[in-house]
This record gives structure tokens, sequence and C-alpha cells, in this order.
């Protein structure tokens, strides 16, 4: 099938080779339009194409002025034929040093100017070559070649056209009278597509792309966890925030104040400058922890445990949930933590954590390694799990989870564990709390195919668009 | 994190035992610390429990990893020998540091990777553990050139001794001053105008304590053969521990401990007091939470594999160890112990069959529908960070208080947004790519202080960009978005220093400020380097949520 333009174009060709500005002159339709057609009609095999390259000379922006004002040997003749003689430092004033020089020399040589003491004198008048850059021909390349930037040399491609017998037999069965070229509501109303046929596109047409509205892949990442969570009974955390004291950050958590940053990574936390003490729990817990911290680790500061800090991990908030956590139970959260790191590929000083905790009487260690499998099948994707023995301030017995996953092998994909009782005691709990925390941002880099974490946050909007 | 560089053919040896590289690593990982690299004979060994100090020493972790391996049982073999060495305590020092304790080892067979290890082993105990030399700081000297008894009192600032690594004396004030170790530690004593001094009966000094030994008698080489150990400090049960784990390695090393008697004004203690301690333990609680069944004389064997004794009595479970650990404090500590020995991998994880009803969070159900709403309106949702550059937030802040870190990592990130418009602005000025026309979102967090209090709120922005802007494009969605959601609002005019004048208002619903509409003032960009004209509008969520019916 052909297209209108490409009917056209392909009327006016016949065996003899036609170039580009001939078929477009004899169309009226701009050149590019008609060069794409040829193209199109190429590839269908409806024509030859063939293209030349020529060398052409063209006037330069120079040679466009002396067309106009004249060459500047014109302009010293007339300057002295009507002075007779002028002195030559003042002709300095009227021409450029290379215009004026070669000027004075070709005067000279033909006779209609001399040079005396320093004055240039005239004698006739002859003719010059402007008449030349009227059209370029042969003489014109040969009078101006030599000369500095009068003329250029362009190289060009003609493209030259002519039919094929498929060409032939497609014209000859082409009838655009029985086409409906735009579908209108008017084709509708009027049912003229019942006696018409519809023109057939080119359906493979490089356009550009509509624009698309887009869920945030990696908060789409994050939903798909929540979903698997919520299918596995899990009900999200509400009590989350991110700025937290340190007796819900770290103190509650069976965590001696005294511990040294660096050991453990949850203590590597930002503080709050503004507002440095802060009050976010209860009475009777503040004095359930304090006796605990003053019991194991013999020293408690009440000005510590209310640093306003960035939450650093989200243990905190599952501490904050088993303040009226129901049982049985099963809650999760995926948030925002925040610790002070290097910015680097590997490392953001914000990221996600997946967290979650069960309460019930009767729950054992058995029952949370069922979980993390259940986890590391539905979340990480993987089949095979491994255990290990782990340390964590606020589990005993503690197990860190390894993962073997399709493309990267085994993977540390968390942590997990049975809240102390000492820890839970402080909460009036006296049954079993299984803890779990997996890092969801590892995952997310592997789904999202990316190899800088920093990415996980936009960081080119266009690259979401496209 | 604790990690120690060790010897492998050391540890080998102490170990009777070699391993490849692969069952290293899996045994090491059954005792909580990592191998983190190998190069040639030396490995990097990483301790992850801060609560077992005594796993920072090759012998510490033979004699467990001895355990896991059925190589040696039940609580590690020891002697202690009377004698009659005396160290003193002053009466002045007690206001200052006021403990020390101290041990005798003899006949220490040291060697190169023996006696790095030693040093590396008081290191790390003094770090982390000792919190930095303050609660807890070792020496060890050597004991031949030691005469007894020992004094551990006050001194004068000027007192003067060659310091290690020194050749000439300097005055413990010259040697807070002007060495690295004093700079270092300065801080334990910089409030008191005289320093404690550890010196024997011949006036010779054998250390400042916690700054540093002397070069003569406390410096050990591998030569070394009777070595007298001190530990001083803040807390006397962390400095016994301490001093227990101490010996037990030069015991490893072959040598013979003798205690010393630590005469205080008010009394006398016979140190290092390394002993067995025994726990009754709650049998049944420990079958019940085990989750396995085993037999008792099982559970014994898997308790002999961690170094520990057991028998059972009348349904206790009676449970000894050495006390170079202190961290056994309920049932559920040997819970653990046992499970580690059966080995966490030949455990059955049971399916949990707890019914609960699972769920978002009201909050997450109308993050979410706003967000569908968004992106039905082709918007293309962004997430940035929620610290951001407080300079950038000062341009948008006008009666917030911004909510600065006090150790921020880098400026760009020294503040809490006050608007999601900082972020967005931020990530625009630090990567300027955007294709027009641009419908962007994000529905996230911001933070402020507003009369004196913290307020955490979430909000939604919108930022609509093209080659011609107008604060309808802005108005047209937010339109949509109260439909959808069926909230009416209204809108008044404001005077938003960020926004263009008289193409700005503020979004009302019930009579509450919720937010701004408007077009982005050029004056703000251009300080950024934003060559985009933006229109948007942000709302709080968290002011909408009170009129959204949560049944979405």
């Amino acid at each position: 099938m052909i297209s209108e333009i490409e009917y056209k174009v392909l009327s006016i060709l016949n065996d003899n080779w036609k170039n580009l500005d001939e078929i477009s002159n004899e169309l009226n339709i701009d050149k590019y339009k008609v060069l794409r057609t040829l193209g199109f009609l190429k590839e269908k095999g409806f024509i030859e194409l063939k293209e030349e390259k020529i060398k052409r000379y063209e006037l330069s922006e120079i040679g466009k002025k002396y067309l106009k004002e004249g060459l500047p040997e014109r302009r010293l003749l007339n300057l002295l034929k009507e002075k007779k003689e002028v002195n030559l430092e003042e002709l300095n004033k009227y021409f450029d040093k290379d215009e004026l020089s070669f000027s004075l020399g070709f005067l000279r040589k033909n006779g209609t100017i001399k040079i005396e003491n320093g004055k240039a004198i005239y004698i006739k008048d002859i003719e010059t070559y402007e008449k030349y850059l009227e059209n370029i021909d042969e003489n014109t390349i040969k009078l101006f070649k030599g000369r500095k930037g009068i003329i250029e040399e362009k190289e060009e491609i003609i493209y030259y056209a002519k039919i094929n017998d498929k060409g032939k037999e497609i014209l000859k069965n082409y009838k655009p009278e029985e086409y409906i070229e735009k579908y209108t509501k008017e084709i509708i109303d009027r049912k003229i597509y019942k006696n018409k046929r519809f023109r057939p596109y080119n359906i493979r047409i490089n356009i550009e792309e509509e624009n698309i509205g887009r869920y945030n892949p990696y908060l789409e990442f994050l939903d798909k966890i929540r979903e698997e969570l919520t299918s596995m009974g899990f009900k999200e955390m509400d009590k989350y925030s991110m700025i937290i004291s340190h007796f819900w950050n770290l103190d509650c958590l069976f965590i001696p104040q005294d511990h040294p940053a660096g050991d453990i990574s949850i203590m590597d936390a930002f503080y709050i400058k503004n507002i440095q003490y802060i009050e976010d729990f209860p009475r009777d817990l503040f004095e359930n922890v304090k006796n605990t911290q003053l019991k194991y680790f013999k020293i408690f500061d009440e000005n510590i445990s209310k640093r306003t800090m960035l939450i650093s991990h989200d243990t905190a908030i599952s501490a904050r949930t088993l303040l009226n956590a129901e049982k049985p139970g099963k809650y999760f959260l995926i948030e925002k933590v925040f610790r002070y790191d290097t910015i680097d590929a590997k490392h953001f000083i914000e990221f996600n954590q997946l967290e979650g905790i069960v309460l019930d009487d009767n729950l054992t260690f058995l029952d949370l390694l069922g979980i993390l499998k259940e986890l590391v099948v539905n979340v990480v994707k993987a089949k095979n799990i491994k255990f290990y023995p782990a340390y964590f301030p606020f589990t005993e017995p503690s197990v860190e989870v390894y993962a073997e996953h399709p493309k990267l092998g085994w993977i540390e994909v968390g942590g997990a564990g049975v809240f102390r009782e000492e820890l839970l005691r402080q909460f009036n709990i006296d049954y079993p709390v299984l803890a779990w925390g997996l890092g969801v941002d590892r995952l997310a880099t592997i789904y999202l195919n990316i190899n800088d974490i920093r990415e996980l946050h936009t960081r080119n909007i266009k690259k979401l668009q496209e | 994190m604790v990690v120690l560089d060790v010897s492998l053919n050391e540890l080998y040896k102490l170990l009777n035992e070699n391993l490849s590289e692969e069952e290293l690593n899996e045994y090491l990982l059954n005792i909580k610390c990592e191998l983190d690299e190998i190069e040639g004979n030396n490995a990097k060994i990483e301790v992850k429990d801060f609560n077992r100090i005594d796993l920072y020493s090759l012998s510490g972790i033979a004699r467990e990893l001895k355990g896991i391996l059925n190589i040696e049982n039940g609580i590690p073999k020891f002697e202690i020998k009377d004698s009659d060495y005396d160290l003193i305590v002053d009466k002045e020092i007690l206001n200052i540091r006021p403990y020390i304790v101290g041990a005798v080892v003899k006949n220490v067979k040291l060697n190169e990777d023996r006696l790095k290890d030693l040093i590396q082993l008081q290191e790390k105990i003094s770090q982390s553990f000792g919190r930095n030399r303050q609660k807890v700081a070792i020496g060890t000297h050597n004991f031949d050139l030691i005469k007894f008894p020992v004094y551990y009192k006050l001194t004068s600032p000027e007192t003067r001794f060659i310091p290690l690594g020194f050749d000439k004396e300097l005055s413990l004030r010259e040697i807070l001053e002007n060495t690295e170790a004093g700079k270092k530690y300065l801080y334990i004593l910089n409030k008191y105008d005289k320093y404690p001094i550890l010196i024997d009966s011949n006036n010779n000094i054998i250390s400042f304590p916690p700054i540093i030994n002397s070069n003569k008698i406390g410096r050990l080489d591998i030569n070394t053969k009777n070595i007298f150990i001190d530990v001083s400090g803040t807390d006397l049960e962390k400095i016994l521990l301490a001093l227990n784990v101490i010996v037990l390695t030069l015991k490893d090393f072959g040598g013979e401990v003798y205690s010393i008697n630590v005469i205080y004004p008010d009394k006398k203690i016979k140190t290092p007091e390394l002993k067995v301690i025994k726990k009754e333990m709650d049998l049944n609680k420990i079958k019940k939470y085990l989750g396995i069944e085993i037999d008792n004389n099982k559970i014994v064997e898997y308790l002999n594999r961690k170094r520990m004794n057991a028998k059972i009595e009348n349904n206790k479970l009676i449970v000894e160890y050495l006390n170079y650990r202190d961290d056994i404090l309920s049932e559920y500590d040997i819970i653990e112990e046992i499970l580690i020995s059966y080995g966490y991998n030949n455990l059955k994880p049971r399916e949990i069959k707890i019914y609960t009803k699972g769920g978002l969070s009201n909050e997450r159900k109308i993050i979410n529908n706003i967000r569908k709403i968004m992106v039905n309106m082709e918007c293309i949702e962004i997430y940035t960070p929620i610290l951001s550059n407080k300079d950038i937030n000062n341009l948008l802040n006008e009666d917030r208080e911004i909510i600065e870190l006090i150790n921020p990592a880098s400026s760009s990130y020294n503040s809490i947004r006050v608007y999601l418009l900082s972020s967005f602005l931020q990530l625009l000025s630090e990567n300027n790519e955007l294709k027009f026309p641009a419908k962007i979102f994000e529905l996230n967090r911001v933070s402020y202080i507003k009369n004196n209090k913290i307020i955490e709120d979430l909000d939604l922005l919108y930022i609509y960009s093209d080659y011609e802007v107008s604060v309808n494009y802005s108005l047209k969605v937010l339109k949509r978005l109260f439909k959808e959601l069926k909230i009416d609002f209204d809108i008044r005019n404001s005077n938003h220093k960020f926004l263009i004048d008289g193409r700005q208002g503020d979004i009302f619903v019930n009579n509450e400020n919720i937010g701004w509409i408007g077009e982005i003032d050029p004056n703000i960009l251009e300080k950024l380097g934003i060559k985009y004209p933006l229109t948007g509008f942000e709302i709080s969520i968290k002011e909408l949520m009170k009129y959204i019916k949560y049944d979405i």
C-alpha cells in the first residue's frame, strides 16, 4: 500500500533519473518531505534511488558583500577617479590592509593608476569583474579561486530517482478517490465508511509515547511487601514517629546508656538541636525501665533518656506497640530510620526497615524460624534459608537470617529473636514476643536492578518520566 | 563492632586441628563471630557479641570452638596458686579511680603472634567494654623487674618516669599534654590535680594508669616469661571480669596463674576471682520454650559443648560456668546455649498457626488512596529524603522553626524539611533534568517546630512544569483531588515569599489552613539554579484525614 504523498511522488517519476529539486518543484512539496517519501518508496521497492556527490562553488559572506558594494579595486578606482590623487596613508582609512594592497597592485599592473611620492595617482578607468559574481560559472572560478575568501567550495548530495516495474504496477492499481483519509465524526454521521475504504497507515511509524502516571518504583516495591505481610495476617503498626526519645529508641530495649557507639549501629543516631529533650513515654513504663537499667547496668540518667533523636531502628516502634498490643497478635511496619554514616554507593543515612512482632502464649524459637522462613519465601523470593546465632541486646535467643537469592547466592537478610524477658517485664508482658527485622533496601536494589543505594530516593525525575 | 586480627597458625595450634576456610567460617558463625577476610596466615574476625569479651583473643575463640567441635567439653580447666604478692591501695586514690585488681602469671610461652594477640586483647577490652579505659584499663608488666609489694596511689603531676616507647623521662603532666596516649585519655583525669601511679618497693614506677606503662617494666617481648597484670577502673565487677579473661588467655599460652592480695584501706581481696558460677534454672520453663523434644542428658551434653557443666536435680537445671562470662541472666540465655549447640540449622522451623486478621493502618489506606488518585491524573511519584539542606529550607520557611541536627552527616542533610517543596527544589538543584510537560507528586513526611512543639506531618506536594505554566494547572488537579475525596475547600489570598505575588493562595478546609497553592517565584529558583517554570500546591494530609472516612 502507498500513501497519498507516495502516490503523488510516484506518479511524476518515469524511466529517466529525475533529481530531488525537479520533483520538489514539480509537485510544489517541501524537499525534506519528498526526500522522506523517496526513502519510504525505496524501502517498499517501488523506485530506484541513487545519490551523487558534487562540488559546487558559492559566494562567501564577503563575496556577497562585494557583489553589493563592488570589489575593493572598483571602490578604490572610483575614489581616485574623483580625487585624482590621494596619500597612501589616507587610503588606509577607507580600506582594510589586505584589500588595499591587492587593489593597488591590481590597478597598477593594469596601468590605470601609478604611485609616486607616497601618493596614488589616477590615470584611467578600466572594467572590473563584479559581473562575474552575479552567476558563478567557470570564469568566476578562474578569476576568484586565487583570491582569499570570496568564493567557497561546497559538497552537495544530489538525489535521483526513477520508477521501476513494481512501482508502475502499484501506480496502476492506486485509486485515491476510494479512500477515507481522516476518521472523523462526520464519517460516522454520514455513514461514509459504507462506500469507501480507510486509507491504511504505516502503523510502525516512529512517534513519541504517551505520558504516564506512575508510582515510585521503590515505594511500589515496599507496597508489595506490605501486601505480602497483610496477607500473612500481620497488622500494620500505627505508632511510628521519626522524632523520638532516647528512651524509646534505646533504653526500653535493654541497651545500657553508657554503651559506646560503634559497637551497635543503632547507636549511630542523629540528635535534634532545637528541642533537646522530649517526654513521649508513659511515666510508669519509664519507672520500670529505669529500675531495669539500674538493676542490670547500674547506671541510668533520666536526662539521657529524654534526649530527642531521629529514630535509628524500627524496633523502637515494636516496643511502643507492646504498650497495647493484642494477644495473639502479629504486627509489622515498614518505615524510615536514620543513621549517621558516610554517604556512598553502599550507605545512605536514611533507609527503610521491615520490622515485625508476634505475640502469643507458648511461642518458641521454632515458631520464629517458621515465620522467618515464610517471610523469606514471600518477601525475599528465596527458597533456601540458613540460620546462625546472633547477638542483639534486646533478644535471646537471637538469630541472623541468610537466604539463597536466585541471583546473588547467600545473602544476609535480617536478624530476629525472642524479646528478652527482662525487656518484656517492663511492659508487664509475661508471655513470649517474637521479633524480627529485615533489611528491605538491599532487596529493593536487587529488585529494581540498581547498584547505588542512594538511587532508591529519586535522583533524576526525567528517568522516572521515561 | 570488634574486629580482631589473628594468626590462623596460632589458632589451629591452640585447637590442635586445622580447618579449611569454609569450615572455619561456618564454625565461627556458630559462635557469633564472622570471618571478614583471610590473607595468608592472617585473618580478620569480627566478634558480634559485645557481652563476650573472652572472645577478643585467639585463645578465647579456640576455647569456644573446641566445645562446638567437641574437642574439649565443659568448664575449662584452671588452677590458681596463692602467693604473698601484695598490691597496696592508698586511701587517697579511692576518690579518683577507686578499683584495682591484679594477678601474676609465670612461665608464659609467648611468641610474636601470641604477644600481638595479648596486646590486642587488652586494647579491645578497654576500648569497648572498658568505655575507652574510663571503666577498665589493663596493664601487663615484666614481673621479674618488680619488687613487691606494689603501691597504687596518687602522685604529683610533676612526677617523672620514662613512658613506654620513649627514651627520656617525662612528667605525668607532660605525658598527658604531649603524648598520643596522653591526649587520647586525658579526659579521664583532667579534672584532678593528682594522678594515679603504680609503683614498686624499689620506687620504680610501673605504670601511669589508665594512660601508659613504663618503658622498662611495662614492656613485654617474646622472651618475657613472668607477667604481672593490673586492671584498674571504676567498676569492680567489670575489672574482675577483664582480669579473668586475661589470665585465662595467659594460662592457655602455657602460664601458671598466681593470685595476689589487693589490700584496700578497709578490706583485703585476693584476685583474680576466677571461679565457677552455679545457677539454678527452671527446667520446665526451659523445656517449654526450647521448642524441641530432647532428653535431659542431651541438654547436659549440649551445655557441655558450650563450655558449661550441668546437672538435673528435682526439676531444676543446675548450670555451672566459669566467670569469664557474665551474660547468663535467665532461662532464655540457657535456651540459646542449648539451641546453638544443637545447631540452628538442625532445627525444624514450625509453621505458625495463630489466626490474626492482617491489614494496613488507616493512615496507610488514606495515603494509598491519595497516591492512587494522583497517579490516575498521570502524575509521576517521586520519593525524596526527609533530611534536607537548611539553607534551602530557609528559602521557603516563614512561621515554622526548622528542626536541625546536632551531628549532621553532610550539609545537604542537616535539617528536616519544613515542606516537601524543599526536598523537591534540592533535588532539581542537584539534578536539573525534567521532561515537559512534567506532573510530579510526593506524599511524604515533613516536620517542624511550632509554638515550641514538634509537629510531624504528612504532606502532599504537586508540581507542574512546562514551557508555559499557570496556577490553573495546579488548581485543576487540586479540584479533582478534593472532588474524589468528597471534601469541600476554598482558597484565600496569601502572600508566601516563595510564591509569585497575586498568583498564590492558601487552601482552607473547614476554616483551617491546610496548605498553599501558586506559582513558584523565579527569584527563588534562580538562587538554586533551576530553570523551569513551576506551579504547584502542598497540603497537610494529617489535617485532611480528619475529614476522610476510614472505610476506603
